[in-house]
Order: structure tokens, then C-alpha cells, then sequence
């Protein structure tokens, strides 16, 4: 299958995905929107699960299960759309919560049909497709595209389930042909035209897809930093219904069963990696330390960048500007930028350097960054954070330390834990890791991906659990040492106790 | 703990034993790429670093476009070097880097002791510890005998039957040799007639091992380390050696190389010479991948299975007039797979 095929089919995939995610991320979001606060905070947790749950970890997990549908590539096929699906809902749900209500609601569509359709008609401004356009369709095609978007870019579990029965190749994807095409063809080899020959129809079906989101996202962001929110909906007992039904089955499909198998085969691997391996398991444990480092320091950087221009109201489009080469997915990003790394490695003498590396993961996190500050609502209200800056100017000492404490509490909790989430993100990533890492630098997700295509062994399972857990071990130390920190309700307690007990 | 992995990430290195040592910067430590599996690779890169204090920092391959991916980084990274020392788990894609002139000569203990079959004259790369291609059987399926495979993969339906891609690794010197037999006449028409019929094709020799283990396919080519993994795992499986039109069998050395303009090139020859040593080709041999050695070694410390082997690398094909099949067949495959 040519390039330009496999490319067309991953469209299609993605486009079909799509259209089935779309009303099911409109369902989900009524569902949880319309939820008591505590039901809510459950569903919205079981949502973002099994899209933080790693791609090639379920793709590892569910690699026999695809070998035993070699001979029915339709199911293998389906299954894999299955998967998508989990994955990319939680980002459709995301974009129709967070994103403002459309110019045309419920009551002005409702006018226009009591006007009738003859008069309508008449009426060029309130035409069928601008009424669309206004109305619903104004965030439901965004959501669309963002969606069908990752499901293109998408290739970790492909390259796992990747097989060819009696010809026919399930799953295509364009971003593993186009990998065996570099590998075959030496691509890009003499110069990077010859590679851009071969790479403009997935740029181009990843820019027309990407479009919309832009354009929302160009109208949508507030001055401050905030996406105004859109207002609450009531309550609905059948899209409840369906929703806990579709969460239940979600989180089972694309984490529970995954990480339990992984699990299930890993105390085998455990057992024997404490026992006999132990120098392995001290070297998988230092990997995945030093892998911590550049995630940490990337992920920081794209914080830092996207709070800086969300901070500057007239630097939102520079902040589009640079989120457009992360949203196209980091292999287009990668191949840029290894051939800027390869140009610029010998006057700048950054043969060995990581800053390649450093440069690409930050920008591919640079619009999940921006995303995650809107969401979190890390810009805090400046009226709020005014005053507790005054606090830290505050003459006295406990009321300094108040101030620093509600600094943190405003602002600095909210943007650790976003750090935290883009760290996670950068420590799993795959593409730009093996494009652009000096061999010392190589992350151990790139190392367990690269093992993982070797089959399913109990100890790869149980190295991988290993690698799973090490950033999770890390924030739970973290989060223990924060709650041991007082908060500024215990802080201003302090001394008024101290001073009645005088 | 967590803080204590942080800690530890900062100190350390890819072969060191645990706290022997501290990184001392890129340019302190050995950069080999290779594309032998990594299982197999690293526990022999630790030995060494253990013995010489050289630390080395290992860039690996995937299964799915075995050591031409490396093959290509090297010639992209020509201008700037990244690499010393390749570590290729064949030799044909080692000698593709011949005419782009990467390779540095090198003559030294590890290259005298292998026979000339498998090296280059002028020591720009060495051969060692050789691999022989397989037919992995499930004998719960079917009978591991040559009449048997014979029978099962000439049949109407080979929808049982598993192959790797052969547009990567040993599958595709294994086409090469099929391509050189007659200008691939045979190849394509078998091809194609095999594809027709319902065959097989994962992304690497392991899958193929998989689908076999497991029962999925009955039987399947892969490479005798694959083979010795499913065997280990206690699957039914059983292999026979697999045989060209003139009778001879395909063997597969590992090959390793010292690339030109390497800064650490005293660090990078005592690699060479660690790899080509008896005591590799042992600590290969006795590894679950039981490579066959190729210099002189004490037959009695072979493992039983490696003993067994051995008559058949003896009568393996010569690869080195392959060059010109190799291309044709490659081009022919690319018009194939990317059409």
C-alpha cells in the first residue's frame, strides 16, 4: 500500500471515528455537566483516565489478543477503532465543555423557526448554513476535527497491531508507512525535499483538520487567560444512563483490563527481576530517573511559555503560532527539526546536544500547556492574586507566609499539577524521543516501545508496570510533602491562639 | 525512593554495575548503535564496561525496521557523527555503509581470530556469532519433519503459515537469496501465489515465534534466536533448518564496525576486540538467543544445542556476491509494498 493509500484510509478511520465520537462527547459532556458535584468529579476522573493511560501500554497488552485476529482483519480493525474512540472522547467532552457558547443559542434558533421558512429564506443573515454555522456547529466541528486529528496522528498501538493476512494490511496507518518509507527509500537521506515529496498529504489532511480548532480557539480564548465557560445544562436520567454505561466500558476497555493484565504478568516478572535481575531492576529505576530529568525541564518550559503569552493578551496569535507544529503530531514536527538539528549540529557544535530534543518536545506540548491553563483555570483572577501579593508585602512574618501560601494555593498548586500532567505526557512520548535524542538521552518509555515489539513477556510486563509506576511514586512523595506544608487558614490560626493563650 | 530514582538518574550509565561509576558527558562514554536485540546486547555492553571502565551509551533498533534505520542515522549523521562503533546483527546492511565510506579499518586480536568467510579484508567490518534462518513448527499443529513443511507450505491455503515483512532484517536477506537463485522469477511468482493464499506477513521475526507459540499459525520462518525464546517459554514448538534450492543453508553473522572519524577510536577498537573474543562468542552462545561462534572456540563449553548448529553454519550460503540481488530485490519489494 502506497503512502498516498494508507494515508487516505487513516482519513478515513479518522473521519469515521470521529463522527461517532462527536454525539457521544455531546452525550458525555450533558451527562457530567448536568451531574451533582461529587457524581461529577467521579465521572470526570473516569473520563481522563484511560486517555492519561500510555497508547503503547494498551497496545502492549492487547498484542496477543490482535494476533489472534490475524485472519479476521475486520475485527482487528474495529477493535483498533475501539480503542481510538476511548482515547479521543475525553478531548471532544473537553473542547464542548471549555469551549464559549455558540453567538446563535437554543432561544434565538427557536425564533427563527417561529419566523417560518419562507421568510427565511428571505432573510440572507439568518440562512440555514449560517444558522449552523452560529449555532451548534460552531463548537461541534472543532470538536470533530481535534478528534479525527489525533486519531490520524495516531501510531503506537497501529505499529503494535500492525499485520498483512493474505495481502491485506490492517491497520493502515500513514505514520508507520511513512516510517518504513524513510527506512526503505533512505528518505531525506541527501535532502529533506525528497521527504516533503512524500509528507505533504498528511501535513495537508492534518492542516484542514486542525482549522477549525484554531478558529475557535482564536475567538474563544478570553483576555485573561480564561475560556469563559458555557452555562450549565440540566439534567438528563437517559444521557446519565448512557454515560455511566460508556464510562464503565471505557475505563474496563482502555485502562482497567490493560494495565490489570500487565499487572496479572509483571509479579511474575517482578519476583524474578527483585530476585535474580536486581541490577536490572537498579537500571531500570535510574532510566526512568533520568528520563524524569529533560520531561521535567520540557515540560516547565512549555508552562512557562504558554503562561507568558496567555498572560499577554495581544501574543495570542504568536501562541497559536506556535502551537500549530504540536498540534500537527510530533512525527512532522520531529522531521523538521532533525533536519534543522542536522544543519545547525556543526557550526553550533550541537552534535550531541539535547537541546533538539528539549526544542521539540516543548512545542509539542506547547497547545496541551495552553489547554491545561485554560482548564485548570491556572490564570488566576487578578483582583484575587492582587491581594495576596499585597499580603506578601504584608509587614508582618505569618502574614508574608499567608500570602505565599495563598499564592500557591491561587496559582502555584494548580500550575504543579499541570507541570506534573505535561511531565507525564513528555516522559511517555515516543516519536520526537527516537528523532531526536542523543543515545544518553534516549527516555526508558522509548526503550520498554522499542522491547514491546518483541511480543508480550512477563518481564518486559513487569518492567514496563516499573516504568509506569516511578512518575507515579514521584507526585504521590510530592503531594505527601505538600499536605505536610500548613495551609494559611492553619498559618493565620497560629497566632491568634498563641495570642489569646498570652 | 522516588527522589532516590531521581537521584540515581543522574548518575547512571547505560553498562555501569550499579554505582561503579558516574557519567563523565557524551564524549566520555562509547556511542554504539546496534541493532542486535536488546535482551541479547546489553548483558554483553555491561561485561564490557565492567572490564574497562568505558562506559557505553546504546542506541537500539526496532523489530519492525531492523538495522536499516540505524544504517540510515549513520549515513544522515555522516557530516556529524554521532557514532563509534555499530553493532549490526547481520552483515549486508553493515556493508551498505561501505560506499558512503563510514567504516574504519581495523585489523586487530578480535579480527584475526574469525575466519576470512566472514569479514573484510581491510577490517572495516568483522563477523561474529552467527544466527541461522528457521522454520519454527508447532508440533501440537503438525509434525516437524521436511515433509511436513513441505507439505504445509506448498498447499492451497497458507493462511497457517507466518512470515516477517520482508522489507527489513533476515527476512529480506532470506528474499535475497530467493531473488539470487534466477533474477527472482521464482521469488515473485511465489510471492505473490503465497499472498493469494492467505499468507501471514507481522512485523518482525518474534511475531512470527508468537503466532506459532501460541497456535495461531502452525508454522512460520524466523531466525533460531526467536525460536530458542519460544522455546525457552515452554511453547510446543520445534525448528528445522531452513534450506535454499542448492541445498545450502542461511546464516547469519552479527557484524560489528568502527565508524570514521571517531574521536574515542583506542576505546572504540577495544570494543571491537570484546565483541570478536571467544569469551562474546561464549557469553552469546550460552545467552537464551545460543548464537553459533565463528573463531575458535572450545567446542566442549558449547551448550548442546549450539553444537548442533554448528555443522549448518559450516554449510552455510556465501553472502558476499549477494550486492547486486540485494538492490534489485529491494527495488522490486519496494514497487511491491509501496505501490
Amino acid at each position: 500500500m502506497s503512502l498516498e493509500v494508507e494515508c487516505g484510509w487513516t482519513l478515513l478511520r479518522a473521519l469515521a471515528v470521529a463522527l461517532v465520537a462527536t454525539p457521544l462527547a455531546m452525550l458525555l459532556r450533558v451527562a457530567i455537566q448536568g451531574a451533582p458535584p461529587r457524581t461529577r468529579r467521579w465521572q470526570v476522573l473516569a473520563l481522563a483516565v484511560p486517555f492519561l493511560t500510555p497508547g503503547f501500554v494498551v497496545g502492549y497488552s492487547y498484542s496477543n489478543l490482535t494476533l489472534d485476529l490475524v485472519r479476521t482483519p475486520i475485527l482487528n480493525e474495529l477493535f483498533y477503532d475501539l480503542l481510538l474512540l476511548i482515547e479521543v472522547v475525553p478531548v471532544g467532552v473537553l473542547l464542548l465543555w471549555m469551549a464559549p457558547p455558540p453567538p446563535l443559542g437554543p432561544t434565538a434558533r427557536w425564533c427563527t423557526r417561529l419566523i417560518g421558512p419562507q421568510r427565511l429564506q428571505q432573510a440572507a443573515s439568518c440562512g440555514r448554513l449560517r444558522q449552523l454555522c452560529y449555532g451548534p456547529a460552531r463548537n461541534l466541528v472543532p470538536a470533530f476535527g481535534l478528534m479525527a486529528l489525533l486519531v490520524f496522528h495516531e501510531f503506537e498501538i497501529a505499529s503494535l497491531f500492525r499485520v498483512i493476512a493474505g495481502g491485506r494490511l490492517t491497520p493502515a496507518s500513514w505514520s508507520n508507512a511513512l516510517f518504513e518509507l524513510i527506512a526503505l527509500q533512505q528518505l531525506g537521506q541527501t535532502s529533506p525535499w525528497d521527504l516533503w515529496k512524500s509528507g505533504w498529504f498528511p501535513l495537508g489532511c492534518s492542516l484542514i483538520l486542525l482549522a477549525p480548532v484554531l478558529l475557535l480557539a482564536r475567538t474563544a480564548i478570553g483576555r485573561d487567560g480564561r475560556m469563559p465557560a458555557a452555562p450549565g445544562l440540566g439534567r438528563s436520567p437517559a444521557a446519565s444512563r448512557a454515560a455511566f454505561l460508556w464510562l464503565t466500558a471505557a475505563l474496563l476497555l482502555g485502562t482497567i483490563i490493560p494495565l490489570g493484565s500487565l499487572v496479572q504478568d509483571g509479579v511474575l516478572g517482578l519476583s524474578s527481576l527483585w530476585g535474580e535481575n536486581r541490577y536490572q531492576l537498579g537500571r531500570t529505576l535510574a532510566h526512568a530517573g533520568r528520563s524524569l530529568l529533560p520531561a521535567m525541564l520540557v515540560a516547565s518550559i512549555a508552562a512557562g511559555v504558554a503562561l507568558w503569552l496567555l498572560k499577554h493578551k495581544r501574543l495570542g496569535p504568536l501562541l497559536l503560532l506556535l502551537a500549530i507544529p504540536g498540534l500537527l503530531g510530533g512525527l512532522v514536527l520531529g522531521l523538521v527539526l532533525t533536519f534543522c538539528v542536522l544543519a545547525l549540529a556543526k557550526p553550533l557544535g550541537l552534535g550531541h546536544s539535547i537541546a533538539g530534543l528539549v526544542l521539540g518536545q516543548a512545542l509539542w506540548l506547547l497547545p496541551r500547556a495552553a489547554l491545561l491553563l485554560v482548564l485548570l483555570a491556572v490564570v488566576p483572577r487578578r483582583e484575587s492574586m492582587h491581594l495576596a501579593r499585597l499580603l506578601q508585602q504584608a509587614p508582618a512574618g505569618p502574614q508574608r507566609t499567608a500570602g505565599w501560601q495563598l499564592v500557591w494555593q491561587l496559582a502555584g498548586r494548580r500550575l504543579a499539577w499541570m507541570i506534573g500532567l505535561l511531565c507525564w505526557w513528555a516522559y511517555l512520548e515516543l516519536t520526537l524521543n527516537e528523532l531526536l535524542a542523543p543515545p544518553e538521552w534516549l527516555s526508558v518509555a522509548h526503550r520498554m516501545y522499542q522491547q514491546m515489539h518483541f511480543g508480550r513477556n512477563a518481564a518486559l510486563s513487569s518492567t514496563t508496570l516499573v516504568v509506569i509506576l516511578v512518575p507515579l511514586a514521584v507526585v504521590t512523595v510530592l503531594v505527601t510533602v505538600g499536605r505536610m506544608i500548613p495551609g494559611p487558614a492553619a498559618l493565620a490560626r497560629a497566632p491568634a491562639s498563641h495570642t489569646e493563650n498570652a | 525512593m522516588p527522589l532516590l530514582v531521581l537521584a540515581a538518574g543522574c548518575t547512571d550509565s547505560a553498562g555501569s554495575p550499579s554505582g561503579e561509576s558516574v557519567v563523565t558527558g557524551s564524549t566520555g562514554s562509547l556511542v554504539v548503535y546496534c541493532a542486535h536485540d536488546q535482551a541479547f546486547s546489553d548483558p554483553i555492553l555491561a561485561r564490557f564496561t565492567r572490564q574497562t571502565g568505558i562506559e557505553v551509551r546504546v542506541r537500539h533498533d526496532t523489530e519492525a525496521t531492523k538495522s536499516l534505520g540505524l544504517v540510515n542515522r549513520l549515513i544522515r549523521e555522516k557530516s556529524v557523527p554521532v557514532c563509534d562503533v555499530f553493532w549490526n546483527n547481520q552483515v549486508l546492511t553493515t556493508t551498505d555503509l561501505l560506499p558512503h565510506d563510514l567504516l574504519a579499518g581495523y585489523r586487530g586480536s578480535g579480527w584475526r581470530r574469525i575466519p576470512d568467510a566472514y569479514k573484510d579484508p581491510d577490517g572495516r567490518w568483522c563477523g561474529f556469532a552467527a544466527r541461522l534462518r528457521v522454520w519454527i513448527v508447532n508440533t501440537e499443529a503438525m509434525p516437524a519433519t521436511h515433509d511436513a513443511v513441505e507439505a504445509a507450505s506448498s498447499g492451497i491455503d497458507l493462511s497457517r503459515m507466518a512470515i516477517a515483512r520482508p522489507l527489513f532484517g533476515t527476512t529480506l536477506t532470506h528474499y535475497c537469496l530467493l531473488w539470487h537463485a534466477d533474477a527472482g522469477t521464482t521469488l515473485k511468482t511465489w510471492h505473490a501465489e503465497a499472498r493469494r493464499r492467505g499468507l501471514v506477513e507481522v512485523p518482525g521475526n518474534s511475531a512470527v515465534k508468537n503466532l506459532v507459540a501460541r497456535g495461531t499459525c502452525d508454522l512460520g520462518w524466523t531466525d533460531t534466536d526467536d525460536f530458542f525464546v519460544g522455546l525457552d517459554d515452554g511453547h510446543p514448538v520445534a525448528m528445522l533448518p531452513v534450506r535454499l534450492p542448492g541445498g545450502q543453508t542461511i546464516c547469519m553473522p552479527n557484524s560489528v564496525a568502527i565508524i570514521r572519524g571517531t574521536p574515542r577510536i583506542s576505546e572504540a577498537r577495544r570494543l571491537v576486540d570484546f565483541l570478536l573474543s571467544e569469551q562474546t562468542e561464549l557469553d552469546l552462545a550460552r545467552s537464551a538467543s545460543r548464537q553459533v561462534p565463528l573463531g575458535t572456540t572450545d567446542e566442549a563449553s558449547l551448550p548442546a544445542e549450539v553444537r548442533r548448529l554448528r555443522p549448518l553454519v559450516l554449510e552455510g550460503i556465501d553472502l558476499s556476491e549477494l550486492e547486486a540481488s540485494r538492490t534489485a530485490c529491494l527495488a522490486w519489494l519496494r514497487s511491491e509494498y509501496k505501490r
